[in-house]
């Protein structure tokens, strides 16, 4: 929705993220340099565990990163207090979750709507924007279900009206995909897709599925903390070439590349 | 949106919120039936015993120590003099001042001694007599009990209690022989008619006491001008201090013959009384301070328990945008919509409650009776208490809420959300 494409979007410069228990720590992201243009369609990537979700909490401002910046439409959220982060939320970045998150007693429309009432957005700009949502995400005849008499697929396309709703900078999926059968994640990623091309909606999504990665413009590979590479799947072979590098890496016995083994001083 | 998401939620979590409801309501029931009890317990004494005793009572002061309050020595010598002075004063504030002579008497039965079979003895009762005016203010529990006749029309009557009337085998209309002795220690008799009789709701005090004239009393005893105290009616019983403060001058010399007067107001004389109703109160409010605390509890667990059920929900809510003052809010608004819907139906049964239980009332037994109360208590419902136990309740459930409104607003929305429910 925002039509001002290559603009400079989100800057994560440094970030890091220990999480502590009792004695030892948890270094879930250990440095995080990275720069989304408005526009992209970005994949993070990587095994369980890699950090995928924490990097999205961190750039969604729900979570504070332990040391690093991140500047979003060129605003230092990293400094934002709790309040600061809410409306940032509400207003620059969309969220979409791996189980939906759907607010079970509100209706299809009612939780697309729910965003605008946060935002004060008046009663007759809120109609005309959920009419026109529900009718890009192709639920019009559902408008008056509750999450719980949708299917996965559907309750997931409610989830991307919702996300759209405030006409964020950045929409942000964790594993959008991973509870849904792949014919339905296929439709999904489609959407996304649609919306990214029609509607200059930004994305960044995650991962672990190969089939859905290729969605992307761009993909960013994270192991231990770490993005350890960059394909553009739109470009055949540097892409090829950066993913040969983190094969090897991760390959149990093979010699050590520059990002294997999170404990390497 | 946000009311009807609340009301949604509560409805959806219908069973912990029938549980939140349900401890408010049945706290807000008890508090109103209990309170409507020690108001129908203070009301009747302010109904019955006030009335009863005056709101001044002016009396020699050694009737505290003396062992027979009934004693002759202890009749104020110049109690006419005295209710002259008093009414002089023309105080509005008083409504009425009259000389009461209480006495010991015995009655007898009225029976001509040739029907009597040999050997057999009239039957008589020991009881304690009152000399009042015919048309006296006080002894309201006497006059608006009769049951037959009237009071005390006329100057020779005698009104004592059907109980009373059976022992000594009397009836409205008979004779009745009261004995006493006079100031002189002579003894002296009188032939008096039933002209009423009553049934109060004290069985003590319906064997013990009964009415005659002032005049005739006094003339029997060889009293005249003379009475055991001089009570006051006054029109606000709050005045009674500043009107016993004003008296004092007056019983200085007024009471005659030397005699230390005492001036007694409805507080000190009914401090016993005072002091068990304190105790009563006392003993309830703990009561009610027990369920305000254990339905607080309640309600706060089933809140706390209910709003963990929702983190991620919250969580999402608050990913999209929502200020986690904002959704404490909402947390306190449902906790809200629950406290209200819960005292609305702990009124409801309080008011049942109460209803029913006035129309029998509840039998406190012989302490009430030994109080000169009814042993029937009905308990009474008040506006006022009505309307702080409703807010009570939705306070009480407000801040129950409170404590799970907090622990999920100051949880992070990373953790809300990876929260599994
Ligand atoms: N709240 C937390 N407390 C402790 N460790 C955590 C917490 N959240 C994530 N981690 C750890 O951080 C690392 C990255 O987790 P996460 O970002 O969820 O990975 P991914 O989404 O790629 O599966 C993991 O080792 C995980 O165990
Ligand atoms: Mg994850």
């Amino acid at each position: 929705m925002s039509d001002n494409a290559g603009r400079m979007l989100l800057e994560v410069r440094g970030v890091t993220k220990d999480y502590r228990l009792g004695k030892t720590s948890i270094h879930a992201l250990r440095g995080i340099d990275l720069s989304v243009e408005a526009g992209d369609f970005v994949s993070v990537v990587g095994p369980s565990g890699c950090g995928k979700t924490t990097l999205l909490n961190i750039i969604g401002c729900i979570d504070k990163p332990s040391s690093g910046k991140i500047f979003l439409d060129g605003l230092d959220v990293s400094t934002f207090d709790d309040n600061g982060e809410a409306d940032t939320r509400l207003a620059r970045i969309g969220f979409i979750f791996q189980s939906f998150n759907l607010v079970g007693v509100l209706d299809v429309r009612e939780n697309i709507e729910f965003p605008l009432i946060l935002a004060k957005v008046p009663k007759a700009e809120r109609a005309r924007r959920v009419d026109r949502l529900i009718e890009l995400v192709e639920l019009g005849e559902f408008v008056r279900h509750k999450p719980d008499e949708l299917s996965g697929g559907q309750r997931q396309r409610v989830a991307i009206a919702r996300a759209l709703v405030n006409r964020p900078s950045l929409v942000i999926a964790d594993e959008p995909t991973a509870n849904l059968d792949s014919a339905t994640s296929t439709t999904i990623m489609e959407a996304m897709k649609a919306l990214n091309e029609e509607e200059k909606v930004t994305f960044i999504f995650s991962t672990h599925n190969e089939l859905i990665e290729r969605y992307a413009k761009r993909i960013l590979l994270i192991r231990d903390g770490i993005i350890i590479g960059e394909e553009f799947p739109g470009e055949k072979n540097p892409g090829e070439r950066r993913r040969g590098e983190w094969s090897r890496g991760s390959a149990p016995g093979g010699d050590s590349g520059p990002h294997a083994g999170g404990g390497a001083p | 949106m946000i009311l009807r998401l609340a009301l949604l939620s509560a409805i959806k979590h219908w069973r912990r919120s029938l549980v939140v409801a349900g401890a408010v309501a049945v706290a807000c029931a008890v508090m109103i039936a209990i309170g409507s009890l020690l108001n129908g317990i203070t009301g009747s004494f302010y109904d019955s015993v006030i009335p009863n005793s005056g709101h001044v009572r002016i009396e020699d002061a050694r009737t505290a120590d003396s062992l027979n309050p009934l004693d002759l020595e202890l009749l104020l010598p110049n109690a006419a003099g005295l209710v002259a002075k008093i009414e002089a004063l023309g105080d509005r504030r008083i409504v009425d001042v009259e000389p009461i002579l209480g006495f010991g008497a015995l009655l007898v039965e009225d029976r001509d001694v040739t029907t009597l079979q040999g050997g057999q003895d009239p039957r008589n009762l020991a009881m304690r007599g009152m000399g009042v005016s015919p048309d006296t203010r006080f002894a309201d529990n006497v006059r608006f009990a009769m049951k037959e006749g009237s009071f005390l029309p006329g100057g020779r009557g005698i009104a004592l209690s059907e109980r009373a009337a059976r022992l000594v085998g009397a009836k409205l209309g008979t004779g009745l022989l009261v004995l006493v002795q006079d100031r002189n220690g002579e003894p002296w008799y009188e032939r008096l008619v039933v002209t009423g009789l009553f049934a109060t709701e004290s069985a003590d005090f319906d064997e013990s006491t009964f009415y005659i004239a002032e005049e005739t009393a006094a003339s029997m005893l060889d009293a005249a001008g003379m009475a055991r105290e001089v009570r006051l009616l006054l029109a606000d019983r709050n005045d009674a201090e500043a009107v016993a403060r004003e008296l004092a001058p007056l019983t200085g010399g007024g009471g005659g013959g030397g005699t230390t007067l005492r001036i007694q107001t409805w507080q000190t004389i009914n401090a016993s009384i005072f002091a068990i109703l304190l105790f009563v109160k006392i003993l309830l409010g703990i009561i009610m301070a027990l369920f305000a605390i254990v339905s607080g509890t309640i309600i706060a667990n089933s809140s706390l328990m209910s709003v963990m059920e929702r983190i991620r929900e919250y969580g999402t809510m608050r990913a999209i945008g929502l200020r986690a003052r904002s959704l404490e809010r909402l947390i306190l608004l449902e906790g809200l919509m629950l406290g209200a819907l819960g005292a609305a139906l702990g009124v409801g049964i309080g008011f049942i409650v109460i209803a029913y239980l006035s129309r029998g009332g509840i039998d406190l037994g012989g302490i009430m009776e030994s109080l000169g109360l009814s042993r029937y208590n009905r308990p009474r419902g008040d506006f006022w208490w009505f309307a702080f136990c409703t807010l009570a309740s939705v306070v009480v459930s407000l801040a129950a809420t409170a404590k799970a409104a907090r622990s999920v607003g100051s949880m992070g929305v990373a953790e809300s959300l990876a929260t599994s429910s």
